[in-house]
């Protein structure tokens, strides 16, 4: 299998999660959305050299993959594939912002890799937030509650569009992939010129595809919004939820969770 | 004088590269016609099509549907009524899972979910695919996505079922399902195909497109015999068009002659000799002789009989034989299907269909191309049902046949169904009884 074949099928694989009946697929929508956007709100307010305090807010992404039983492994694949953004935001940082902040073991640590393990601890939490959010609960639901909560439909339109060629793209890329292998043009020997055209030839074809599909969802009546059938209510579980969840990040906003538990056990041990 | 369902005046389009792909066609379908659009590629099939719910508008001249002008401002309306299957399903499920997929025109409608609910479970069904709602339609089989697009439209509940290629793709049994599924439609039908023998099993009427102009407008019998005509459109006869070619050729026959004749052919000619190697032209004249000498047989006059000569017997064989088996197990394994197309092909298969000649009303041609297909057990069913027919049709497993047996227990107090095996009658009515020798055309 190539690797953009197993993109492509851990995006299934990971879009199929959705469909199943777990603990985390029962909750309304709009009840995960507004925890995980609280959650995201909570981790980038910390300033750029907290990393013991974000910690404890691991927790969140942690229970809800459990709760919607996605295995580590999918979400750690899923997570690498968007890591490079991160690094690239913030690989400049050790160099220049080499202040000392932290000694560990009498070796000097710049402020830079401070902020850098804050970045990439930020990224892998929110990141893992969101995927999981959308994992369990799909991304036409929650586009939906995005709708229900009163989000813009041009904006819930283009996101819902955005997901859906995401696979239309990762297909034809993997098509051209295959048939540029069976050719026996490997990554060594397609060149840049090589690239440059297939590359052309994807948004092509991608351009081609989506709007056939258009015209086939124009056939079938659309006029600018997809409606879906939510006949799902908000139950006293939902509120619980959200409450529950913005309770304990607010706790962890406002104390350092860390520090108090370090406290806690030096006092425990003395 | 009701509306035809769809009528193109004058209508001409050109591509914006200047490609002209339909010049001034003129068309008229009646409702709950089955027509096929046939030609080449490039010949203008998919773009006539396209022009059928608004997805082209003319360059120049004017569509209607249900009287019904094509513009901006009747897209809606005209997407009501056209359900519009494309030749790539993938193009067509782009929603997470094949319940949503066939809910989106529904939803559009601005349907309650209620009733969503049960369109899109009925259109499920009507397809066969109501176990596949929960699925992803990206891990569906070819034949089931064809299936789910087909549910989306039908969701819709059309008035007229556009499909541009239906069964590129697919396997032959999911092509069988498809030409079962189509043929079981009660709407109007504009299929755009290559295949010819999907058109010749579904449609009444075929279309032959030539460089943007229909250059043909007749009956799949007539159309798909004229060798120069299909030369000329770069298409090939469908593999079943020997047996429209034989029927049409049967026009020239005197049937009473040949009633008779067959039935003096029960004394004259071994029943074995016929089935094998089967009545060649030598022997049909022979039989023919003998009749001269035999007597009146006045009272099997109505009957027309049907001869099928000995090379395509073993082509019908086949399809009989495949038909019966995927009844009896619609599981059955390709290795399966052509084992028991090798038994067909040794196999004293009766290859003698016989129709009743009705009332005036009665379409005979219909009756006559439907047989020519083989006499394919649904085609039995079919002529049976719709035309008040008797129709007999025997031979090995066909008889194990449920389709069959449907047939019989259809036509059982309504339609007179014999069974004959060649000047030998092996069962009647319901097959419950077994009449004796000679009886069997005044027991009829």
């Amino acid at each position: 299998m190539t690797r953009l074949a197993t993109v492509l099928n851990d995006l299934r694989s990971f879009d199929e999660f959705a469909a199943r009946d777990t603990a985390l697929t029962r909750f309304d929508p709009r009840a995960k959305l507004v925890a995980t956007l609280s959650f995201i709100v909570v981790v980038v307010s910390f300033d750029r050299y907290s990393v013991a305090a974000l910690l404890p807010l691991a927790l969140f992404p942690v229970v809800l993959a459990a709760q919607a039983q996605l295995p580590a492994r999918l979400l750690l694949r899923m997570l690498c594939l968007a890591s490079p953004f991160a690094l690239m935001i913030g690989i400049l940082n050790p160099a220049l912002d080499r202040a000392p902040m932290l000694a560990l073991q009498g070796v000097a640590i710049g402020g830079g890799w401070v902020s850098f393990a804050a970045i990439l601890l930020r990224f892998g939490l929110t990141a893992s937030a969101a995927l999981v959010l959308v994992a369990g609960t799909g991304m036409q639901p929650l586009c939906a509650a995005l709708a229900r909560l009163g989000a813009p439909t041009v904006f819930t339109m283009q996101l819902l569009f955005l997901y859906r060629y995401l696979f239309v793209l990762a297909s034809e890329a993997d098509r051209m992939s295959t048939a540029s292998r069976l050719r026996g043009a490997g990554p060594a020997r397609l060149g840049l010129a090589g690239y440059a055209s297939l590359l052309g030839h994807l948004l092509l074809r991608a351009i081609g595809r989506a709007q056939r599909i258009h015209g086939a969802m124009l056939a079938r009546g659309f006029d600018g919004t997809i409606s879906l059938i939510d006949t799902r209510r908000w139950r006293s579980v939902d509120t619980l939820f959200v409450c529950g969840w913005c309770s304990f990040f607010v706790c962890a906003r406002i104390v350092d969770l860390p520090n108090v538990i370090g406290a806690l056990l030096v006092q425990a041990t003395t | 004088m009701s509306l035809p369902a769809v009528e193109l005046i004058g209508v001409s389009y050109g591509y914006p590269d200047a490609t002209p792909a339909l010049r001034g066609v003129e068309l008229r379908i009646a409702a709950g016609e089955a027509v096929a659009v046939v030609g080449a590629n490039g010949a203008g099939k998919s773009t006539l099509l396209l022009h059928l719910n608004g997805l082209l508008l003319p360059s120049a001249g004017e569509v209607r549907i249900c009287g019904l002008t094509v513009t901006h401002k009747t897209l809606a309306e005209v997407r009501r009524r056209v359900g519009f299957v494309f030749q790539d399903a993938d193009d067509q499920l782009f929603m997470p899972t094949v319940h949503d997929d066939v809910a989106f025109g529904p939803l559009n409608q601005g349907l309650p979910a209620n009733e969503v609910q049960a369109r899109v479970q009925a259109a499920l069904e009507a397809v066969d695919a109501a176990h596949l709602a929960g699925r992803a339609p990206y891990r569906l089989s070819g034949g089931e996505k064809r299936a789910a697009a087909i549910a989306g439209v039908l969701a819709m509940q059309p008035s007229i079922l556009v499909l541009d290629e239906p069964s590129s793709g697919l396997d032959p049994a999911g092509r069988r399902r498809l030409i079962d599924l189509l043929r079981s439609f009660k709407q109007t039908r504009v299929i755009a195909t290559h295949d010819l023998d999907l058109a010749l099993e579904v449609c009444q009427r075929v279309l032959v497109m030539h460089e943007g102009e229909v250059l043909a407008d007749g009956t799949p019998a007539e159309l798909f015999c004229d060798h120069d005509l299909l030369r000329r459109c770069q298409l090939e006869p469908p593999r079943s068009a020997g047996r429209a070619g034989t029927f049409a050729a049967m026009d020239a026959l005197d049937y009473a002659e040949l009633a008779q004749t067959l039935v003096a052919s029960r004394q004259n000619v071994s029943p074995r000799r016929l089935i094998e190697p089967g009545p060649d032209a030598v022997q049909l004249d022979r039989i023919f002789a003998a009749a001269a000498a035999a007597p009146d047989h006045g009272e099997i006059t109505p009957w027309r009989f049907v001869i099928v000569p000995a090379d395509e017997r073993a082509r019908l064989g086949e399809v009989v034989f495949a038909r019966a088996l995927i009844d009896r197990d619609p599981n059955a394994t390709h290795d399966q299907i052509d084992e028991a197309r090798r038994k067909a092909q040794r196999g004293p298969l009766l290859m003698l269909a016989i129709a009743r000649l009705g009332a005036a009303d009665r379409d005979i041609p219909a009756v006559e191309r439907l047989l020519s297909l083989g006499c394919a057990v649904q085609n039995m069913q079919l002529v049976a049902h719709a035309m008040g027919l008797g129709c007999g049709l025997t031979g090995g497993q066909a008889l194990a046949s449920p389709r069959m047996r449907e047939l019989f227990e259809l036509a059982d107090g309504e339609v007179p169904v014999c069974w004959i095996n060649f000047g030998t009658v092996v069962g009647n009515r319901t097959g419950r009884q077994r009449p004796a020798p000679g009886q069997f055309v005044s027991s009829l």
